[in-house]
């Protein structure tokens, strides 16, 4: 808040220097009591402690239209604050040395987020507004972006921490466990092949358990570090999801369309798409499956990857199970909305009952990459 | 004696390096001219060390994969070849090499590193231009339903496996108890079903067939 303080601040001067007005504020609405507190306060020292010394009560016609109608108003103080009477209004005006003022609601999305109060000795101008407006717009940009980003940020840091340690436990599974135990089936294989041990039972029982380690280093050690963590999403996409479909044999049929432009994109040098785009494309595939198997006991899943507009990376996952009936809900999909999230993408979810599921995100690439469009673009004629 | 192959050896993991490195040293048929725990240190020695193949693990830690080093060195050196290692089956991966480059690329199972054989015959198959699978991978090989390798007749798909694992025609031929004129008519006919060319694009016509092999595979 204190970062985006200093930012208002700065609209609030650059209002009073395009307009020309000697005392600006920013002022938000206080819901418990319903007045109407600077936050705010640029002008002469006297009047900023007047201002600062307690909320003043807007006329409750005002405070409707301004803080939730999103209405300007332009004219006299004393018509804006009515609780101001003479000669309180005549000694608080010739101290602060204003009579009349504009007020322009800053909005945030649909909400009234505060507005921006210049006062001035004459009646403020309709050119004098205009050119407030234009403040107020770069001010309301400027509420936006800090607000989703604060938001946006939190949640890509989770979504962040959480992925570096699955990567952290997947690549200590997948290196130093799996070095280990194979070092151990080694061993065992040296004891079996010395002369030491000649008993046939002996030999029966330690093969057994070097089967039990390969089994355990090969199958189940493997499946628990993919599920965990991709290892070769660090290298490309498409190599990774080849190893998920893997896991779906024999659950259901899985059939990926990918578009000759994702492909084209998906390289091991210089990939088009970052590696946190690829994991949140795989975690969508990986998340979509197991629900289209487990709840929709689905039995084909199409898999559609491709590039809309040049920018955007399309991943559509339909399948032809049960569906389902009212918002989605569940643990795993708000998670997947997360992270989908967290790359500035949006993710959709289609579900019907008996007509089966369709989940689709679309996911802002690098910008540099929208440069190999006419690179791409006959490919991206076929693009789904 | 054959040239020796100068073979550096990439891997995070110190105790699989080491094991790995030992393995190698037994051979007289290959020298270990460096090994490093990172590709970035063995980028920055690729000049000096000039070796004719380099083994990386696929996943080097947090921050390196073996592919991207591979093709760092690939950049620095065309000819060298190059073995990823892994613990698992991800051959797939090769799938997506730049076709250019994709030769002299092959797959190895860290399994293997107990099999000399194995290791040698992989390292001398990438020093040619080769493409080879670790023997573990193709033997769990099954083809996808309806595709050009499902379309195989057995002895073709027979020649195919045996491809994919480096085997020369000869090699071919005693494995099979066959002459080597019908291995290399089977070839003949096994590239024409697979719609590949003996050299095509400067690639050879067994990488070709090894990649219809992995794109096939289920």
């Amino acid at each position: 808040m204190h970062a985006l303080k200093v930012k208002l601040r700065r609209m609030v001067q650059v209002a009073m220097d395009v307009a020309n007005l000697p005392y600006g504020q920013f002022c938000q609405v206080d819901p418990n009591t319903d007045t109407v507190s600077p936050i705010v306060a640029i002008s002469s020292e006297a009047s900023a402690k007047a201002v600062a010394a307690r909320p003043w009560a807007i006329a409750p016609r005002y405070m409707e239209d301004i803080y939730h109608r999103g209405s300007c108003f332009v004219g006299r103080v004393e018509d804006l604050y009515p609780s101001i009477r003479p000669p309180i209004m005549q000694d608080v005006t010739k101290m602060m040395g204003f009579f009349y003022v504009a007020v322009i609601p800053v909005r945030s999305g649909r909400d009234i987020f505060g507005a921006i109060s210049l006062y001035g000795e004459r009646p403020v101008e309709a050119d004098q507004v205009k050119r407030i407006k234009n403040v107020v717009q770069l001010a309301e940009n400027q509420v936006w972006y800090d607000r989703h980003q604060h938001g946006a940020g939190k949640e890509r840091a989770m979504v962040i921490a959480e992925e570096r340690f699955r990567r952290e436990v997947a690549e200590q599974l997948h290196g130093r466990v799996q070095t280990k135990l194979f070092l151990l089936e080694n061993s065992l294989q040296v004891l079996l092949n010395s002369a030491t041990i000649s008993n046939s039972d002996a030999i029966y029982r330690l093969q057994s358990i070097q089967n039990e380690l390969k089994q355990v280093r090969d199958r189940d050690i493997r499946h628990l570090s993919h599920r965990l963590h991709p290892g070769l999403i660090r290298v490309a996409l498409r190599p990774a999801l080849r190893l998920l479909e893997n896991q779906f044999q024999g659950l259901t049929e899985v059939h990926f369309v990918i578009s000759p432009a994702v492909a084209a994109v998906d390289t091991p040098i210089e990939n088009g798409f970052s590696e946190r785009t690829r994991l949140v494309a795989y975690r969508v595939i990986e998340e979509s499956l197991l629900n289209a198997v487990r709840h929709g006991m689905a039995e084909h899943v199409t898999i559609e990857l491709g590039i809309l507009k040049g920018c955007l990376f399309q991943v559509r996952v339909i399948d032809d199970g049960q569906g389902f009936q009212g918002p989605p809900t569940g643990l795993g999909l708000q998670l997947m909305k997360s992270r989908v999230h967290s790359v500035n993408g949006t993710l959709s979810i289609r579900s019907s009952v008996s007509s089966g599921t369709e989940v689709e995100a679309l996911i802002p690439m690098r910008t540099r990459y929208r440069k190999l469009r006419r690179s791409i673009a006959k490919p991206l004629q076929q693009t789904v | 004696m054959p040239k020796q192959i100068r073979t550096i050896v990439v891997e995070d993991e110190e105790l699989y390096r080491d094991l790995l490195v030992t393995s190698l040293g037994a051979s007289a048929h290959i020298e270990v001219v460096g090994s490093f725990s990172n590709g970035s240190e063995a980028l920055r020695h690729i000049a000096d060390l000039l070796p004719d193949v380099a083994i990386l693990d696929i996943n080097l830690g947090e921050r390196e994969s073996g592919v991207d080093v591979g093709l760092q060195i690939r950049q620095l050196s065309p000819q060298i070849g190059i073995v990823l290692l892994s613990h698992y089956d991800q051959p797939g991966v090769l799938e997506i090499i730049p076709r250019h480059q994709v030769s002299g690329w092959c797959y190895l199972l860290k399994g293997s590193v107990s099999n000399l054989q194995v290791i040698l015959h992989t390292i001398e198959a990438a020093s040619r231009g080769l493409m080879v699978l670790d023997p573990e991978l193709v033997r769990a090989f099954e083809p996808k339903p309806r595709s050009r390798v499902d379309g195989l007749t057995a002895r073709q798909r027979e020649i195919l496996a045996l491809i994919a694992q480096g085997y020369s025609n000869i090699a071919i031929a005693q494995s099979l108890g066959v002459t080597l004129k019908s291995v290399e008519n089977y070839i003949t006919q096994l590239y024409q079903e697979l719609g590949i060319e003996a050299n095509q694009d400067g690639v050879h016509g067994r990488v070709s067939a090894t990649l219809a092999y992995l794109s096939d595979r289920r």
